[in-house]
C-alpha cells in the first residue's frame, strides 16, 4: 500500500511538472495596451511618395504588429493639418498611402512636405502618431558597358513646389540587387555635384532563368531627402539553372532520382513484399488443404 | 492431457471476456466513445475553419500532431520486438503478452498516421502525393514504408490469431451472437492444425516475425530521417534514425506494461500474468532505457561541445523555456526505470507499472522537444512575424484530438479484447502434446 501511495505521489508530481512547463503566461491586461506607430516616407521612381506607417502594441515579451488599425494621414501645413487619407493595416499592422511626388501640399520655409500618420486607438488600445519631412526626390537608374566593363548609373534629382528639378549632390547611394530573403548591397557610391554617380556592376550575380535581374539604388533615411529609391530591369545577370541535366540530384524537382535511390527502393520492397506474398500464399495453402480429407492431409 | 482438452479448459477461462461485458466495462467504452466524439468535433471544427484553430502558424508549422503521430509509430515497435524478436528467440514466457504486443502495433499502425492527416492544410490535394510522388522525398518514403509496415504487420497477426480463430469456432460452448461465431469460420478458413497446416503456419510466421522486425527498423529509421535530411539545428544528425528506434522500443514497451497491468487485473489473469513477466519486459525496459539516455546524452553533449550559433540557441532554449519538460523526459524519464528496475526491492508491479507510466509521458515530451523548439529557433531568422506566432501553444482543438486519439486507441483494444481472448489460448497449453504437434519442438 505504501509503495502504491509513493508512486501515485510520484505520477502526480510528474504530472503537475508536466503542466507548469506547458503553461504559458496568459495574464490578460484590462487597462488599454501601448502602441507604437513606425512612420516613414519612401519617394519612388514612378513620381510618387508612398506615406508609410507601422502599427504595433507593446507587450512585456516583445511586440505585435496591429492588424485593421485605422491610420489617418495629414499634411502638417501652417493654418493646421490637412488631411489626405485614411488607410487601414494589414496583417503586418502596416498602412500605406501612396501619393504624387508633384502634389499641392503646402511646404514649410525650408521647402519641405511635413506629414503625419495617427492612430486614434479605442478602449483596448492607446493612441499614438508618427510626423515624418521631407523634399521630394528622385533616383533613375540606367546602364552603360565601356571597354567591356558594366556600369550603373544612378541620376538624383529634387522636385521643387514649382515643377522644377533640381540635381542633387553629396549623398550617399546604395545600390543593391533584391533576393529571396534581403537586399544584395552591389556598391555604395557618392553623388557628385550634378546629382551623378557611377559604380562598376559584378558580373556574377545571379539573375532569372533568362538572366535579368531588378537593379535599385536607394537613399536611406537621409535628413532631408528621407528614403528615396529607383530601379530598373537589366539581363545582365547569370542564368539560373534549376535543373542541372548533367548531375541527377536528389531535388525533387529533377525528373528522375539518382539511380542508387530507384535500385535500392525496387530491391527492399521487393524483398520484403515478396516475404509476404509468400506468407500469403501459404495461408490460400492453407485453405486449400482444409478442403482435402484428413486421411490424405496427413499422407502429404 | 489432449490438446483439445487443454485448449477447452483454457477457453472457458477466457470465454466471459468476449461473452459478456460489464456494467463497468460499458461506462468505460461510453466514456471512451464519447472523448472520441470530442475527437471528432474538433477534427470538424478545424476542417471548416481552417489551421487557424490550431497554434500552428508559419513558423512553427508542426505540433502535438506530429508528435501524436512519432507517438503512436513509436508504441507500435512494441509488437515488433515482443512479438517478432521474442518469437525468433523462443522466449517461452512471452506467450501469455504476445497479442497485447501485436494489438499495440496495429493500433497504433492504424491511428498514428491519422494524425498525419491533421496536419495537412489541403486533404483535397493528398491524392497528388499518389500521382505526383517523387522518390526523392522522404515523404514519400515514409508513405510507402508505413503502408508496407501496416500491411506486413496486420499478416503477422492474423498468421499469430489462426490457430485461436479455429479453437474459437470449434468451441461449442462459446455463447456468442451468430456473426461473431461466422467470423471466427470464415477468419479461421478450414484451419484444423494438420501437420501440413502447422508447417506451413510455422513457416510464415517465422519468416513474418524477421520481417515484421526489419520492415519496422526501416520505418521508424525512415521516420527519422524526414527529420535528420533537414538542414536544422536538433534535426540534422546522423544518429537520429538509431536513436528514433531506441526511443520507438522503449515508448511500446512502456505501453505493453500499462496494458498487461490493466488487462491482468480487468480480466483477472493474475495467474498467467505474473511478476515474472512484469520484471522480465521491465529488464528489456531498463537496458533501452539506458540505450535511450546514452543515445539523448551523446546527442546533446556534440551539439553543446560544438557550440555552433543555431545549435547553442535551441539548447539555450531547451533550458531556459522548455527547462521542466527536458527534466521531466530526457532525466526522470531515464532514471526512474533504471532505479525502479535496477534495483531488486523495487520490482513490484505497481512500482514497474509507474516507472512505465513515466516513461509513456516522458517519450511523448521527448517528441515535443525535438519538434517543436527546433521550429522556433530555425537557421533563417524568423522575421516580420508576430511574436505568437514564432511561438507554439497547442489550442484546445489540438489537444481534443489528441484526447480522441489516445481514447480511440483504448477503444479499438477494448473492442479487440472483446473479439478474440487478450492471451494466446493456443501458446499457452502446458501438457505434453500430439507427437505431430510442431509448436512443441
Amino acid at each position: 500500500m505504501k509503495r502504491i501511495k509513493t508512486g501515485i505521489i510520484l505520477v502526480i508530481l510528474f504530472l503537475a511538472g508536466m503542466m507548469q512547463g506547458f503553461a504559458r503566461n496568459n495574464a490578460d491586461t484590462t487597462s488599454p495596451a501601448v502602441t507604437v506607430l513606425r512612420f516613414a516616407c519612401v519617394s519612388t521612381s514612378d513620381d510618387s511618395i508612398q506615406l508609410k506607417s507601422v502599427v504595433s502594441v507593446k507587450h512585456d515579451d516583445g511586440s505585435t504588429n496591429l492588424v485593421n488599425a485605422p491610420v489617418i494621414f495629414y499634411s502638417v501645413e501652417k493654418d493646421g493639418d490637412l488631411k489626405i487619407g485614411e488607410v487601414k493595416t494589414d496583417v503586418h499592422g502596416t498602412a500605406v498611402l501612396k501619393i504624387p511626388a508633384r502634389n499641392t501640399f503646402l511646404r514649410n520655409d525650408q521647402q519641405m512636405l511635413s506629414f503625419k500618420a495617427m492612430y486614434d486607438g479605442n478602449d483596448k488600445y492607446e493612441a499614438s502618431e508618427g510626423e515624418f519631412g521631407l523634399k521630394p526626390a528622385k533616383l533613375v537608374v540606367s546602364f552603360y558597358e565601356e571597354d567591356s566593363i558594366r556600369y550603373v548609373k544612378v541620376e538624383g534629382t529634387q522636385l521643387n513646389s514649382d515643377g522644377t528639378e533640381v540635381s542633387i549632390g553629396a549623398v550617399d547611394v546604395i545600390i543593391s540587387v533584391p533576393k529571396m530573403f534581403s537586399m544584395l548591397k552591389i556598391a555604395e557610391i557618392s553623388l557628385d555635384s550634378t546629382g551623378i554617380g557611377t559604380a562598376e556592376f559584378p558580373r556574377d550575380i545571379i539573375g532569372d532563368s533568362t538572366g535579368n535581374l531588378t537593379v535599385v539604388a536607394s537613399i536611406e533615411e537621409n535628413d532631408i531627402f528621407g528614403t528615396v529609391q529607383g530601379s530598373s530591369d537589366k539581363n545582365w545577370g547569370l542564368h539560373k539553372h534549376l535543373i542541372s541535366p548533367d548531375r541527377p540530384s536528389r531535388e525533387l524537382w529533377t525528373p528522375i532520382a539518382p539511380l542508387w535511390m530507384i535500385i535500392t527502393l525496387i530491391v527492399m520492397l521487393l524483398g520484403v513484399w515478396g516475404h509476404y506474398v509468400y506468407a500469403v500464399v501459404q495461408l490460400v495453402m492453407i485453405n486449400k488443404s482444409s478442403k482435402i480429407p484428413p486421411e490424405e492431409s496427413n499422407k502429404a | 492431457m489432449s490438446d483439445t482438452a487443454s485448449s477447452k479448459i483454457l477457453l472457458r477461462e477466457f470465454a466471459p471476456q468476449i461473452e459478456h461485458t460489464g456494467t463497468l466495462g460499458k461506462l468505460w467504452i461510453t466514456f471512451l466513445v464519447g472523448v472520441v466524439l470530442l475527437g471528432f468535433f474538433a477534427l470538424y471544427w478545424q476542417v471548416s475553419r481552417g489551421h487557424i484553430v490550431t497554434g500552428m502558424r508559419d513558423n512553427v508549422v508542426w505540433g502535438v500532431y506530429i508528435v501524436n503521430f512519432i507517438f503512436f509509430m513509436g508504441i507500435s515497435y512494441a509488437g515488433a520486438l515482443i512479438s517478432g524478436a521474442l518469437h525468433l528467440f523462443h522466449a517461452e514466457w512471452r506467450k501469455p503478452i504476445i497479442r497485447m504486443a501485436e494489438f499495440i502495433t496495429i493500433i497504433s499502425l492504424l491511428i498514428g498516421p491519422g494524425f498525419i492527416m491533421m496536419c495537412i492544410g489541403r486533404l483535397d490535394r493528398l491524392p497528388n502525393l499518389i500521382l505526383f510522388g517523387r522518390i526523392q522525398s522522404p515523404i514519400t518514403w515514409d508513405v510507402i514504408a508505413i503502408s508496407t509496415d501496416i500491411f506486413g504487420c496486420i499478416l503477422f497477426l492474423y498468421l499469430a490469431l489462426l490457430r485461436d480463430l479455429a479453437k474459437l469456432r470449434d468451441f461449442d460452448e462459446l455463447k456468442v451472437p451468430n456473426w461473431k461465431k461466422k467470423m471466427y469460420k470464415i477468419l479461421a478458413i478450414g484451419y484444423t492444425g494438420t501437420p501440413e497446416q502447422q508447417l506451413r503456419l510455422k513457416k510464415s510466421t517465422d519468416i513474418m516475425a524477421g520481417m515484421v522486425i526489419a520492415i519496422a527498423i526501416i520505418v521508424y529509421s525512415v521516420l527519422a530521417w524526414i527529420f535528420s535530411v533537414t538542414l536544422q539545428p536538433g534535426w540534422h544528425s546522423t544518429i537520429f534514425g538509431p536513436y528514433f528506434v531506441i526511443a520507438a522500443v522503449y515508448s511500446g514497451t512502456g505501453v505493453l506494461i500499462v496494458a498487461m497491468y490493466f488487462f491482468r487485473k480487468v480480466y483477472h489473469l493474475e495467474e498467467h500474468i505474473t511478476l515474472k513477466h512484469f520484471v522480465n519486459v521491465g529488464v528489456i525496459m531498463l537496458v533501452l532505457a539506458a540505450f535511450f539516455g546514452y543515445f539523448t546524452f551523446s546527442e546533446y553533449l556534440t551539439k553543446w561541445y560544438g557550440s555552433e550559433k543555431n545549435d547553442e540557441q535551441l539548447i539555450a532554449i531547451l533550458f531556459k523555456d522548455y527547462y521542466s519538460l527536458f527534466i521531466l523526459s530526457n532525466y526522470i524519464g531515464v532514471l526512474v526505470p533504471l532505479i525502479v528496475v535496477g534495483f531488486k526491492k523495487l520490482r513490484t508491479i505497481n512500482n514497474i507499472t509507474i516507472a512505465a507510466f513515466i516513461v509513456i509521458i516522458a517519450l511523448w515530451l521527448n517528441r515535443y522537444l525535438i519538434v517543436v523548439p527546433t521550429l522556433e529557433s530555425p537557421y533563417l531568422p524568423i522575421q516580420e512575424s508576430r511574436d505568437a506566432w514564432a511561438h507554439y501553444s497547442a489550442t484546445w482543438v489540438e489537444w481534443s484530438l489528441t484526447a480522441g486519439g489516445v481514447a480511440l486507441f483504448c477503444l479499438l483494444f477494448t473492442l479487440a479484447s472483446k473479439m478474440i481472448p487478450i492471451v494466446q489460448v493456443s501458446d499457452l497449453k502446458e501438457e505434453p502434446k500430439e507427437a505431430g504437434d510442431i509448436y512443441l519442438r
